[in-house]
């Protein structure tokens, strides 16, 4: 039972995190208030559904057409609005009343195109193991999780990706000037966050079902993750991402589960208001 | 056929007073909300309160119902206004989550889900109950200009110049020796007891509020409304609320089946907002704010 709720915690922390980083990489490098995230997460899990389950495909090729599908629509979404406004050189609250207004245009598509009830993937017999009582889709997915969280660490920590992107942050002009396309950049940045929300979106349609509202927590949790742990940081949205899972695991298992959005929430109100750095403030050098 | 009309025009008044409140708080502050819904369900629980419990008339009700939301206003603003850009919409964001969660799970004071039915109509001067749809509108007309007359005239005020200067250039405000931290905080405390307008009469009219109509959707509804008429007067509000109103009685006017006519209601609004955000995104916020 314990062993079962840790597994649980361990997976939505994960969860969180890894959708945290998506988020932080479009949020850093671009400032957008990227709520059209949290309907790619939905479109990930219906693409899923649609071939894993309606059209019997493999679970392999129905993950990768859905990462495929993702990321092509996140990067049209940077290519065909976000970049148009930026020319228009608007405010930023603009450009997120346009992220709302494609949340709203993808969220009904979907509903358009498989209706507005809750969707289960049934024909989930992958992996026949149990593991102290731990069924092995479940030891699977973590792993998974896992997996791609040390991945995106190693990503972030070695890579000269991430150090370039930083640098566009900064000083868009400066970093153009040293030599740095940074069309190019952004469009790898878009593409790499639609795959991260793919995976995610497509796991947990395949482990928990689908609906059309399950975006808007989710990346609501991610954000608050990035608040808590600080932005700026792949640490911060890890540390976040688990603080987020743990307490949402432990206000189950202690308090009535009813309770545990509210919670979250005030536990939020108090981030923003006390520390809105978050745990990790990014250390960086005032000019 | 008239009743049809009326019931219409009913929401689109309603409507037009969440949008003018938030109109108010959105456009002219600079501060995008997405928690004008929670405020707009706190009135109407605090209406079916007083109503149904303490069976007051309309102006107590109006007057209790302003009051609780510019309490509450006061307080979430007291914190949260120095925020900026996306954390002060995450902070009303969590607001709206916090309220909804109560709403919804406090069953034994909200009724949770099944929310709270049978609540009367409205009683003015010795009429008893206005409940016929005609008399509702004409009490609702009343209110709605009343609100719309309150902010027009709030706009060519000293206040209402001052808040024109915020929008404008907040730093030179602030040379000015204007406490501009004061004003976000009475505009945010005004635009959500102006709102508890507009949930009076809904709840009244509606004789039946559950937390569904208080969410997040609501929110980002609200939202569009403001921004669809896409001119800082009050007037494109009126228009932009009352479009929202419209649209879905235009969908089934020209024969949309009804279980795509929601989606494609909320996809053309989409792509409004969109060439909204195009053609008029210089207009609609003061970029210094970002």
């Amino acid at each position: 039972m314990v062993l079962q709720y840790l597994i649980n915690a361990i997976i939505n922390g994960s969860i969180i995190s890894i959708l945290a980083i998506g988020f932080a990489l479009v949020y850093n490098t671009t400032r957008i208030f990227h709520i059209a995230y949290a309907a790619l997460y939905t479109l990930s899990g219906y693409v899923f559904y649609q071939f894993y389950e309606l059209n019997n495909f493999s679970f392999l090729v129905a993950l990768l057409i859905s990462l495929a599908i993702t990321s092509i629509v996140s990067l049209a979404i940077d290519l065909v609005v976000y970049r148009t406004l930026n020319k228009k050189s608007l405010g930023l609250h603009s450009i997120m009343i346009a992220s709302i207004a494609l949340f709203i245009i993808i969220i009904n598509i979907i509903v358009l195109i498989w209706g507005n009830s809750p969707r289960l993937v049934l024909n989930e017999q992958l992996l026949n193991f149990n593991l102290f009582g731990v069924s092995g889709n479940r030891i699977s997915i973590l792993a998974t999780y896992l997996l791609i969280l040390i991945a995106l660490m190693i990503f972030i920590k070695k890579g000269k990706f991430v150090t370039i992107i930083r640098s566009i942050r900064d000083n868009q002009t400066l970093a153009g000037l040293m030599g740095i396309n940074i069309g190019n950049y952004r469009t790898g940045v878009f593409i790499i966050s639609g795959i991260i929300v793919g995976i995610v979106g497509s796991i947990q349609a395949f482990d928990v079902g689908i609906n059309p509202d399950v975006g808007l927590p989710v990346f609501i949790y991610a954000f608050i993750a990035i608040i808590i742990g600080g932005i700026g940081r792949i640490e911060g949205a890890i540390i976040g991402g688990y603080t987020l899972g743990f307490l949402q695991t432990i206000a189950e298992y202690f308090i009535n589960s009813q309770w545990v959005v509210l919670s979250i929430f005030v536990i939020l109100l108090l981030f923003l208001i006390y520390l809105p750095k978050g745990l990790l403030p990014e250390k960086r050098r005032e000019l | 056929m008239v009743n049809y009309l009326l019931n219409i025009s009913n929401f689109a008044l309603i409507y037009i007073i969440l949008a003018t409140s938030s109109h108010l708080l959105i456009r002219v502050s600079n501060q995008i909300s997405l928690g004008q819904a929670a405020f707009f369900g706190i009135g109407a629980y605090i209406t079916a309160l007083c109503t149904q419990v303490f069976h007051l008339p309309i102006i107590p009700s109006l007057l209790i119902v302003m009051l609780v939301n510019g309490v509450i206003a006061y307080l979430i603003a007291m914190p949260t206004v120095k925020l900026v850009g996306d954390y002060f919409v995450m902070a009303t964001l969590a607001f709206q989550f916090i309220v909804f969660s109560i709403l919804y799970n406090w069953t034994s004071v909200t009724g949770g889900s099944e929310g709270i039915s049978g609540i009367p109509s409205p009683k003015l001067f010795g009429i008893d109950s206005i409940s016929a749809n005609l008399d509702f509108f004409i009490l609702n007309l009343v209110l709605t200009l009343i609100l719309l007359f309150l902010f027009y005239k709030l706009q060519y005020s000293m206040y209402g110049k001052v808040l024109k200067a915020l929008h404008i250039n907040e730093l030179s405000l602030l040379a000015t020796g204007r406490d501009t931290r004061k004003i976000r905080i009475s505009v945010f405390v005004i635009s959500s007891a102006f709102i508890g307008w507009g949930s009076y009469l809904y709840a009244t009219y509606m004789s039946y509020i559950d937390p569904s109509s208080f969410n997040i959707h609501e929110s980002i509804f609200i939202l569009i409304a403001v921004l669809l008429g896409s001119s800082e007067k009050i007037r494109g509000v009126v228009i932009g609320a009352a479009f929202m109103i419209l649209l879905p009685e235009i969908l089934r006017f020209v024969q949309i089946p009804d279980t795509i006519a929601a989606p494609i209601n909320q996809i053309i609004l989409g792509i409004l907002l969109l060439f909204i955000v195009y053609f008029r995104g210089n207009s609609l916020f003061s970029n210094q704010s970002t």
